[in-house]
């Protein structure tokens, strides 16, 4: 072994192994393909989810669907087995926790483009997204490898130590006995969380450093503007076939306990009402809001914190909007918004 | 969807640099070489540029303009009798004023905007890629030939110079002198096997210092500093510690690259580091790292500026008479060298403060040489590192406010440590499998957290203070190394790429 050997025989031994593991480790990840890039899922194989980022473009590109469910957090605990029962359309999920509008409207375009037959898209209108710049993505390494038809860059996933380490997972999984979960299952985290009054509670802050009221201004109207225009309008013209429905969720009260105090109540409602407005100019996109359901948000027993509600919110919004329940039309929304406003403004919190 | 960056970069660590570049280039000069080594050298060049143009095809025309001029330049001086000087003094200024403009000249125009309160328009310049080394490399060549140090060279010779890609963009910094004749052997464009798996295996150990060793690093650099007003007393010393081993490793390994690729192609080029966190002292630090920096700063800074002085220009009589060198002038050229340094290592005041402090700290060293010299050797190993390694601290600051800001916390949350989220940047892959594998060490790392940074900085901290560097050594050619040179580029290469985790904040 430690006997000096002729630097061709070395080279060539050398050579040959990278040669063999490249090949090896090219086919055995095309094979399994953890994120079903190159393909669905191999058969006789039982594959766990991991992170949605990793996993849309898989599922948007090798699966049969009619329907999508698109957003944040806000909308990863969606059943599609309810929209599938309600709307009777086959549905997939493409959620990313915390993404921005243009990372939203990006999963759905590449949805849109590997299936142009999709009837419905529902997707959440977060507030906290509302006024982001139009090509703006919460994180900076987002695996854009996956979402395009370019081969040359399918390299950082085939040799990628982490992905290998997924196939490991992909076959202990399935030696395991587990089957592939339901799509229901695809990016909830409710499995994960615990609610209650004073998990929400936990999370409020001291206020008293807030004492100007931030104004819904030009800069941050014209940045909404571009980001509505950008990341919802252009796909909703260019697929005129689809039904866009939007919803905005009933927020615990104390997150708008939060508005108040932090004085940024008429900048939400306010940007709001602007996201809204443009919205409705398109005939294929729908609004529904479901702030005002006070008997929901003022119980914090629903939430995980002042933003997420348990599951069994999300299959309450979905029975609403499909009975047209909350539904906001160029004649109502502003009334709607002031009322939501109001509510807030006038609640008598017991937060302290 | 989704667009990636504006730009790219092709590294040596790169998909497309492993798998197309280099097999592409290797096969294609060697092929070229049986038919005409002119052709294979102009081959090696298009190659280069090709290289180059990957980051961004618009300054292509910077670094061809560049080699053009500097050529015209030097024929152009050495041809002509009577404004010798005032060509090559144009050539030097024609290439300061290219870096100028490019790395130096935002940073110019926003400190008068700040010091004048006057509002003159910053350009939002990309910098060209490896533009301080190869103006560098260039103002070396345009003195060599002023100094008639040269050999002849034609145009294609001094092409292949400038743009050989293993050295083009982070050195290290070669002279005319070095490589022409190299250049010139057309022996060397016969492929040699032993040549190569010597490139080979220098390549891949680089690989590995720079994507198994400094990357790791590097994570937990990239979270800490951006925390730099929260960062604990043991966060900040840790970030420092931590970075100088990230930055040894990164630019040590690179380097390790370039030279296996020359080798590759039968050029050898300089080493660049030598172990310098071994280093006692500065002195010795500089005469280790970055090593064909300091060569240039000295023959072309420091020895000019030195030697400009009278006093330090000494006749034999004076030597035997004992009359010593002006010490304060020497203190003065070692300052402005260091001052030189800092400023060519990037447009802020932090690589300013940076190149100053090391300069202070030298001649402090330089004066009181012989006292310290009897001091034992760890303390003068201690005192050196805290001060290279506060130096790299200021050296990866973004703004002056941020490296005083971290200083000003070094006295703050020794009871709090280091938090969860910078030890997590030591969860790698590897070490996370292993810890789930064996319930033992699954257990120990749930109870010490702090474990894998422990493991990963102690490994990199023996790896560069104990072992012989890599170019001290002969290389074996035994079955043990080729398996290791495989076993290390295979791991490098699937640790190019990761999966982030996506770290769920405003859901």
């Amino acid at each position: 072994m430690n006997k000096t050997i002729n630097p061709k025989k070395w080279g060539i031994t050398v050579l040959a192994l990278i040669l063999i593991f490249v090949i090896a480790v090219g086919a055995a990840v095309y094979y399994v393909d953890p994120f079903w890039h190159f393909h669905g899922p191999t058969a006789g194989l039982s594959y766990p989810y991991v992170d949605e980022r990793y996993m849309n473009d898989g599922i948007a590109r090798h699966f049969d669907y009619e329907a999508i469910i698109a957003g944040t957090s806000i909308a990863e605990n969606f059943k599609v087995s309810e929209v599938e029962e309600l709307w009777g359309f086959t549905t997939i999920k493409q959620t990313a926790a915390s993404a921005t509008f243009y990372e939203q409207d990006g999963y759905v375009r590449r949805a849109l483009s590997h299936n142009p037959g999709v009837k419905l898209v529902i997707r959440s209108l977060d507030a906290t997204r509302l006024v982001t710049g139009p090509t703006d993505e919460s994180y900076d390494d987002i695996p854009k490898y996956l979402y395009d038809e370019s081969v040359f860059n399918d390299v950082r996933y085939l040799y990628n130590k982490d992905v290998i380490q997924r196939v490991t997972e992909v076959i202990n999984y399935t030696r395991a006995g587990n089957v592939t979960k339901s799509m229901d299952e695809y990016g909830v985290w409710y499995p994960y969380a615990t609610y209650g009054r004073d998990e929400v509670l936990a999370g409020l802050i001291d206020y008293s450093d807030f004492t100007e009221e931030v104004m819904f201004d030009e800069q941050a109207a014209k940045t909404l503007w571009i980001n509505v225009e950008e990341n919802v309008l252009k796909t909703a013209r260019e697929h005129p076939d689809t039904e866009f429905v939007f919803f905005i969720p009933p927020y615990s009260a104390a997150y708008w306990y939060g508005m108040v105090k932090t004085k940024q109540l008429s900048y939400t409602i306010e940007a709001y009402k602007l996201a809204v407005s443009r919205l409705l100019t398109e005939k294929n996109i729908k609004v529904y809001d479901f702030s005002d359901k006070v008997d929901i948000t003022t119980n914090l027993d629903n939430y995980m914190d002042t933003l997420h509600y348990g599951e069994w919110i999300n299959d309450k919004m979905l029975k609403w909007m499909h009975e047209g329940e909350g539904e906001l039309t160029v004649d109502n929304y502003e009334a709607h918004l002031d009322k939501v406003k109001e509510i807030y403004e006038n609640l008598e919190y017991d937060y302290e | 969807m989704l667009p990636g960056r504006s730009y790219r970069l092709m590294l040596f660590n790169s998909y497309i640099f492993i798998f197309l570049f280099l097999p592409v280039t290797i096969i294609g000069y060697f092929g070229l070489n049986k038919i005409n080594n002119r052709i294979a050298k102009a081959f090696l060049v298009a190659a280069s540029l090709w290289f180059y143009a990957y980051f961004k095809l618009a300054y292509l025309p910077v670094i061809i303009g560049s080699i053009c001029v500097n050529f015209g330049f030097s024929r152009l001086f050495k041809k002509e009798k009577y404004h010798r000087k005032w060509i090559f003094v144009s050539g030097i200024v024609f290439n300061i004023a290219l870096i100028f403009v490019f790395k130096y000249l935002d940073f110019t125009v926003s400190n008068i905007n700040a010091i004048a309160g006057t509002n003159l328009p910053l350009m939002h310049i990309l910098m060209p890629l490896g533009i301080s080394f190869f103006t560098f490399q260039q103002i070396g060549y345009l003195v060599d030939v002023w100094n008639e140090e040269t050999e002849d060279h034609d145009f294609l010779e001094y092409s292949l110079f400038v743009s050989y890609f293993p050295q083009l963009i982070a050195g290290p910094i070669v002279s005319l002198s070095e490589m022409l004749p190299q250049f010139k052997d057309e022996e060397k464009g016969r492929f040699d096997w032993n040549n190569f798996t010597d490139g080979v295996y220098i390549f891949t150990f680089g690989l590995a210092k720079k994507v198994l060793i400094a990357d790791t690093l590097g994570h937990m650099v990239d979270f800490a500093y951006p925390l730099y007003e929260t960062l604990t007393g043991p966060e900040v010393i840790a970030s420092a510690v931590v970075y100088t081993l990230q930055l040894y490793f990164d630019f040590s390994g690179y380097c390790d690259m370039a030279i296996g690729l020359g080798r590759m192609f039968n050029f050898k080029l300089p080493i660049n580091f030598n172990s310098p966190l071994k280093a006692t002292s500065l002195q010795e630090y500089w005469d280790k790292w970055h090593m064909t920096l300091g060569r240039f700063l000295e023959k072309y800074v420091f020895m000019p500026i030195a030697f400009s002085t009278p006093g330090m220009k000494m006749n034999a009589a004076q030597k035997k008479r004992g009359v010593k060198k002006p010490q304060a002038w020497t203190v003065i050229t070692m300052i402005l060298t260091f001052l030189i340094s800092g400023i060519w290592h990037g447009a802020n005041w932090t690589f300013i403060l940076w190149g100053l402090s090391h300069g202070f700290v030298r001649a402090f060293q330089h004066l009181t040489g012989k006292k310290r010299k009897k001091l034992p050797k760890a303390l003068r190993w201690t005192t050196n590192t805290i001060f290279v390694v506060w130096a790299m601290a200021l050296f990866r600051a973004d703004s002056l406010k941020q490296f005083f800001t971290m200083l000003g916390r070094l006295g703050t949350g020794w009871s709090e440590g280091i938090r969860i989220g910078i030890l997590n940047c030591f969860d790698v892959t590897e070490l996370v499998y292993i810890e789930r594998h064996i319930p033992s060490l699954f257990i120990l790392s749930r109870k010490a957290p702090w474990i894998n940074m422990a493991l990963i900085v102690a490994l990199a901290t023996f790896i560069a203070l104990v072992p012989k560097n890599l170019h001290e050594k002969p290389i074996k050619k035994t079955v043990i190394t080729a398996i290791l040179t495989f076993a290390l580029f295979a791991w490098s290469l699937i640790s190019l790429s990761n999966m982030a985790t996506f770290l769920y904040f405003n859901f």
